[in-house]
């Protein structure tokens, strides 16, 4: 099939940077733009019927929810779904959020905590001011740093916790025990464990997306969507918008030439029909029924996720709330914030079109791929110059999806929880770094039941640990705290496994009342 | 040692003599109350834990109440506190604690007994009955009430007696035998992995050797095939993987001798004692050979922290954190595989639910302290690898002598130069004298201690040399020797730079202290090694001389672990071959026998196969025997509509086995079946995994690529048992169909049904690709499409198609190609579903 160059139009109109267009057609090209086509089907030409099509399953989909999946639920919810923006390598509360004049007084002095402290890669040099200056913002008057500027602009609407405390400076452990509540493998993530809970409000979508940093994935890599226990379809489905192939196997193959839509759309008929007869001969088996309906539900699915992650339909001033109008055709090879705008914008954007459409459980990473230069947020050796361009380009993101929520009335009923593994010392390492920091750090949320505007729990003079030691917050009282506002008990959501009840709190975890609405 | 209460008697008391009626309520608490303490309540409220101050041992305890006061008002019921907790609301009551509430005839009853006295029998103490599983194994006597003829005809070996019992006692009958198409497929699957080919159903089916079916259980219990399929099953339950997890999750690339180990140790069948042993200490117990050596990879499967380890020094905090972890990986993989108990609670506090306290889990700690994780350098030939080792040992005892020889050398030439400076200062201090030449010259002759100091520092410079040179021959012979091969195993490290291990100190354990919830900032008391004292009849001591090698440890553990006394180990084996063979475990929760896990649904079957197996010759093999052979095996998993419909009724979860149940296949044997039926599976056994990822900056932290990897690359046509398993990204069809997680212990998959499954099988490159070749391999052979098409399905299905069944896909095939035909039978439900 030759693309037309309506059909080359790809679905993601501003991920050319992304995904490069062959400059010749060979026959491995004409395959990718047959696939392609498949891909854009969804939003391309058929896009209007099809948005029709949808909206109307949208509406069965959502008048039966209930009958999708008895929810397990212990009060009426304040929230449906979550989307978890994890900044990888540990971002640096005392540059972006946690405002400390002290370090700004003290700087270059010799840093001197009062005491003992281990730090992971001995980076206790003396005190080292913000990075950035900080500016109040908002009726709050929200001290936060210039460089996540933009999430002034919406920072009333947040609840920052500046005293959450981890439980080592271990990349790994630390971001396994904030995606799933434990510090080690073996565990389900949050996004597994609310859809097991809450089930799907659209099943032509997956419950749980995830979207990956392009660069490649986090500590732990697919652990932290991870199931474990929990049965396999509550594991995150990661989505790469901009990739040649967004979502892996929706399509064929490209080695698969010989399929062609019409033999495909035949050949789910075929599996049903076979199947069937099959299953007649074998009453009383549900599973069988529910595997034949599965090939159906694939179909289904192969419609759906094109257009949910079809960025042309948005109008051009969605574009422009996320920096995503007037893209460059091509970026500098260094790291630079224009770029880390549109790759997280971009992420934000699908994942407030995939919870539009149903989908419960967003998880966006920024940020990884631990080498040199950095391209994540574990900022030894220079903040300013590390952190700099991701902070930039997750704060217009972020600011632009908070907005953009709002204006469609779903941020009442959404929850966003900024959350990273760790944060960073006040004393500098080699000069102009910062090394771990898990004996305090920050994270934030907004949105479906919280409260903004405020600030609960704060960190000591330097933000090295809890201002009150015997009361920080833990990931347990976050996580708890997100499963109240979704109408869940965090003690009574438990699965047993070899032989303990297990929870997403594990043994621990209050609701931080102080945040809620 | 503090320990629950888990003692044999239940009760030891005296009647009153007294009235009848003091008689009658007296037994009634005998028989109806005392019990539901027993089971229910006396795990924390004896007089030992007394939780919440409440014990219900003794009369005086129970009159007593606990912190809130009286808990019974006798003749008074309702203004019982004790009611008031037990009474459920809602479906939950405040107790039992952390358990269903208690059945509506047992508060019942309790009302009763307090209603009318609540009357104590003097003298009489309530103690905890024995947890099924903890008690000591004795072989059961057969069912007596299935010897009718009926039964006699029915039952084909024991299995079926106890079976027949149950099905009987629940007035319910077992399913006809399975056809012999069906029983083969089963078979194949169940003991390889594999489908059989047309030309091996065509035969059985043909056979009329009434052995036939014995036959063929013993030839695929003979075939390779057998052990790479039932290792999958063990590297589950081990959470076997070839790289470390967490952070940076760096490849494991000598992870597969352990691999190969247990697949040759299903192969050759031997013992399971010798399993255990060779898992835990084979190095210690079978010196010189192979299988000692690669077997203790068991020891390293779980995953390892590399920061925690590699980049953090031991004596950090963090680094403190990541060995203990790593310890708890080994101890829980051990007692969970082994016998199926739980005992990472009490890493935090005594075990809420099972007779397991804190301290007897970091007593486990303290076998493995002195392990790390890492390679061993070994070979083929024994001679060589002790040959190897003792040079070895000569050249880290000369480099420890060399580092201690380098000290006093940099300590000498300290004191030499301090030495003159003394004499040089005392030289400039005082002022010119008469006689000063001579002063100046007894000042710059060197003093007594400067000479001392001088002769030792040749001394040790001379020895340093020496040793150096001594060194540098065993560098040079173990140069000479042959190329060794390496395992990745639990075993003692001489490392460098800041993963150093406890080689240099001599393989010394390192201290083990229980650790106050857990944390590695609160140590208290320091315990030495000891194994669990909550068997009845087996004490946890291991014996070990505070001063013996560390090996020592693990050896006694081994013995202990595969001791007869150990009733848990018996029963967990059988349990878990049982599970694999029926889909479902004797007992439910095949890790846990704990209290928290489910009870056996023939309780005394698992008793007789656990004394059986025991006392036989511990040969998985004759298990599977006797299971494979059973009647029970053999029922169909198609029921007649009658005996469906009252099953249903009775037990729809067909606990009690009145049909086989229906599989759906693991992802390994999707995988493998899709090779298979294309004619592309490669049946090379063992060595280095094949890799069906590319390797991304491996430099760092290596991404596992597998939408980069080439699906017609032959190297990954093998069997999924040699795929190399990555920890952090899994490798995504095979996860889709719930392949188990190298994370976690796995008893037991999940299986799931889902559109990404689907998608997976219709769409992934293997599939596409296969597809293809199992259509090239049919069109290969002669004859019209119809002919083909019809091959092509019994490969997939192992038998013929019907007429319509032939002519839809006869139809799609013309219309689309003989390619997609295949593809839609690798995505049918008969592929993935065996009856």
């Amino acid at each position: 099939m030759t693309p037309t160059p309506a059909q080359r139009r790809s679905a993601f109109p501003h991920g050319a940077a992304a995904s490069p267009r062959p400059s010749q057609v060979d026959s491995a090209a004409a395959l990718r733009s047959r696939r392609e086509f498949l891909w854009q089907s969804g939003g391309g030409l058929g896009g209007i019927a099809l948005a029709s099509m949808l909206a109307a399953e949208d509406a069965r989909a959502a008048s039966s929810e209930s009958t999708l999946h008895s929810a397990i639920m212990h009060h009426p919810p304040k929230a449906k779904r979550v989307i978890q923006l994890f900044m990888s390598g540990a971002a640096s509360h005392l540059d972006l959020f946690d405002f400390k004049p002290a370090l700004i007084k003290h700087h270059g002095e010799p840093s001197d905590f009062g005491e003992h402290v281990e730090a992971f890669q001995n980076g206790l040099g003396p005190w080292l001011r913000p990075v950035w200056d900080f500016a109040p913002y908002g009726e709050s008057g929200k001290m936060i740093s210039d460089v996540v500027g933009d999430i002034g602009e919406v920072v009333d609407e947040i609840a920052f916790i500046h005293n959450l405390i981890g439980k080592t400076g271990v990349h790994s452990q630390g971001t396994l025990l904030q995606s799933t509540g434990f510090n080690r493998p073996g565990f389900p993530s949050m996004g597994s464990w609310v859809s097991y809970a809450l089930g799907s409000m659209n099943e032509n979508l997956p419950t749980f997306v995830v979207l990956p940093d392009h660069r490649g994935l986090a500590s732990n890599g697919t652990k932290n969507w991870d199931t474990a226990f929990l049965p396999s379809h509550y594991q995150g489905t990661v989505v790469y918008p901009g990739r040649e192939e967004p979502i892996a196997d929706l399509f064929p193959a490209s080695q698969g030439s010989y399929i062609s839509q019409a033999s495909d759309a035949e050949a789910i008929e075929l599996i049903k029909t076979l199947g069937r007869r099959h299953a007649e001969e074998r009453q009383g088996d549900g599973r069988l029924e529910a595997r034949i309906r599965s090939y159906e539900l694939a179909g289904r699915m192969q419609l759906a996720a094109p257009e949910a992650l079809d960025l042309s339909q948005e109008p051009a001033h969605i574009h422009r709330l996320y920096g995503l109008d007037h893209i460059p055709s091509e970026f500098d090879t260094e790291i630079n914030a224009r770029e880390e705008t549109v790759l997280f914008s971009r992420k934000c954007l699908v994942a407030r079109r995939l919870l539009e459409r149903g989908v419960r459980f967003v998880q966006v990473w920024s940020g990884n791929d631990n080498r040199f230069p950095r391209r994540n947020w574990d900022s030894h050796e220079n903040v300013r110059r590390d952190h700099g361009p991701l902070a930039r380009g997750m704060a217009r993101g972020t600011a632009a999806l908070i907005k953009d929520l709002k204006q469609r009335g779903m941020l009442e009923d959404t929850i966003v929880l900024w959350t990273t593994e760790f944060g960073r010392m006040p004393s500098s390492q080699g000069g102009k770094g910062r090394d771990h920091n898990p004996y305090t750090f920050t994270n934030w949320l907004c949105g479906g039941g919280i409260r903004g505007g405020i600030t609960h729990g704060e960190s000591d003079q330097w933000g090295y640990k809890p201002l009150d030691r015997s009361k920080p917050t833990e990931v347990y009282d976050i996580h708890a705290t997100i499963l109240h506002l979704l109408g869940i008990n965090h003690e009574r959501l438990t699965v047993r496994n070899n032989g303990i009840d297990r929870r997403l709190t594990d043994v621990h975890g209050h609701v931080i009342k102080e945040i809620l609405a | 040692m503090f320990a629950r209460r888990l003692l044999t008697a239940i009760v030891a008391f005296s009647l009153l003599a007294g009235a009848a009626s003091l008689q009658a309520a007296e037994t009634f608490f005998e028989q109806q109350v005392a019990p539901v303490f027993a089971a229910k309540c006396l795990n924390c409220h004896n007089d030992e834990d007394r939780e919440g101050g409440l014990s219900l041992q003794s009369a005086t305890a129970v009159l007593a109440g606990g912190d809130s006061g009286e808990v019974i008002e006798p003749h008074d019921a309702d203004s019982s506190y004790l009611i008031d907790l037990i009474t459920a609301h809602n479906g939950q009551a405040d107790m039992p604690q952390g358990d269903k509430p208690l059945e509506p005839a047992q508060v019942a009853a309790v009302r009763q007994w307090i209603d009318a006295g609540a009357q104590w029998p003097e003298g009489l103490t309530l103690e905890e009955p024995v947890w099924w599983s903890l008690k000591q194994l004795a072989r059961p006597p057969l069912p007596e009430s299935v010897s009718d003829p009926a039964a006699h005809q029915w039952i084909r070996n024991a299995v079926d007696a106890f079976v027949l019992a149950k099905l009987r006692e629940a007035d319910l009958q077992p399913s006809p035998e399975a056809d012999k198409a069906t029983l083969l497929r089963r078979l194949y699957f169940d003991l390889t992995g594999l489908p059989p080919t047309p030309a091996e159903v065509d035969a059985f089916v043909a056979d009329d050797d009434p052995e036939a079916y014995e036959k063929l259980v013993d030839r695929l219990l003979a075939s390779p095939r057998y052990g790479e399929r039932w290792a999958r099953h063990w590297l589950d339950v081990v959470h076997y993987g070839e790289t470390h997890g967490y952070d940076k999750d760096k490849p494991r690339p000598h992870a597969w001798p352990y691999r190969d180990y247990v697949i040759r140790w299903l192969n050759e069948d031997k013992r399971y004692d010798r399993f255990i042993q060779e898992q835990i200490a084979g190095d210690i117990l079978f010196p010189g050979t192979v299988d000692g050596i690669e077997a203790l990879g068991f020891i390293a499967a779980g995953p390892w922290d590399h920061i925690g380890h590699a980049e953090i020094p031991e004596s950090k905090i963090d680094g403190k954190i990541a060995r203990h972890l790593d310890r708890d990986d080994m101890v829980q993989n051990t007692v969970m595989s082994f016998m199926s108990l739980t005992v990472g609670c009490a890493q935090c506090h005594d075990h809420k639910f099972d007779p397991i306290t804190q301290k007897d889990y970091y007593s486990l700690h303290a076998v493995f302290s002195a392990l790390d994780r890492a390679d061993r350098k070994y070979d083929d030939d024994p001679a060589i690898t002790a040959e190897r080792d003792a040079l070895y040992e000569r050249g880290w005892a000369l480099k420890t002598k060399i580092d201690s020889h380098k000290r006093e050398k940099m300590r000498l030439e300290k004191a030499v130069a301090a030495e003159k400076d003394t004499a040089k200062d005392s030289e400039k201090a005082g002022p010119a004298k008469e006689g000063d030449e001579d002063q100046r010259d007894q000042g710059a002759a060197p003093s007594g201690n400067e000479v001392e100091v001088s002769v030792q520092l040749a001394e040790v410079s001379d020895k340093l040399t020496a040793d150096e040179q001594a060194l540098a021959e065993i560098r040079k012979q173990i140069a000479a020797m042959p190329e060794p091969k390496l395992a990745y195993i639990g075993m003692i490290h001489h490392g460098y730079g800041t993963f150093v291990g406890t080689g240099w100190g001599g393989g010394r354990p390192r201290p083990i202290h229980v650790l106050e919830r857990g944390s590695i900032l609160a140590p208290g008391e320091k315990v030495g090694p000891r194994a669990l004292d909550c068997l009845e009849g087996l004490s946890g001591a291991l014996d070990v001389p505070e001063e013996a090698p560390e090996g020592q440890r693990r050896v006694a553990l081994a013995h202990w672990l595969s001791s007869r006394e150990n009733s848990l180990t018996w029963r967990s084996i059988v349990n878990r071959v049982w599970q694999y063979h029926f889909g479902r475990g004797i007992v439910d929760t095949p890790n846990d026998f704990g209290r928290m896990g489910g009870t056996p649904s023939h309780p005394e079957l698992l008793d007789y196969l656990a004394v059986e197996f025991r006392d036989g010759r511990q040969s998985l093999k004759d298990l599977h025997r006797l299971i494979c052979n059973s009647a029970t095996y053999r029922q169909a998993s198609r029921t007649p509509a009658a005996l469906e419909a009252k099953a249903h009724a009775i037990d729809a979860d067909n606990r009690l086995l009145w049909r086989v149940n229906r599989r759906q296949l693991e992802a390994e044997a999707v995988r493998d079946s899709i090779l298979f039926v294309s004619g592309k599976l490669d049946l090379k056994m063992g060595g280095p995994s094949f890799q069906d990822f590319v390797i991304d900056k491996p430099e760092h932290s290596p991404h596992y690529e597998y939408r980069l990897h080439d699906p017609e690359d032959p190297k990954s046509h093998r069997r999924s048992i040699y795929r190399f398993v990555v920890r952090s990204q899994t490798q995504p069809f095979m996860t889709v169909l719930d392949c188990a997680d190298p994370s976690m212990m796995v008893a037991k998959r999940n299986t799931t049904i889902s559109p990404l499954q689907s998608l997976a099988l219709l769409n992934n490159k293997l599939s596409v690709v296969m597809a293809r070749h199992f259509a090239a391999r049919v069109e290969a052979t002669d004859g019209t499409l119809n002919e083909q098409v019809e091959r092509a399905f019994r490969l997939a299905l192992g038998r013929k198609p019907a007429a319509e069944e032939l002519a839809a896909l006869q139809g799609y095939a013309e219309r689309h190609g003989l390619a997609n035909a295949c593809r839609v039978l690798m995505n049918l439900n008969e592929f993935v579903f065996v009856d």
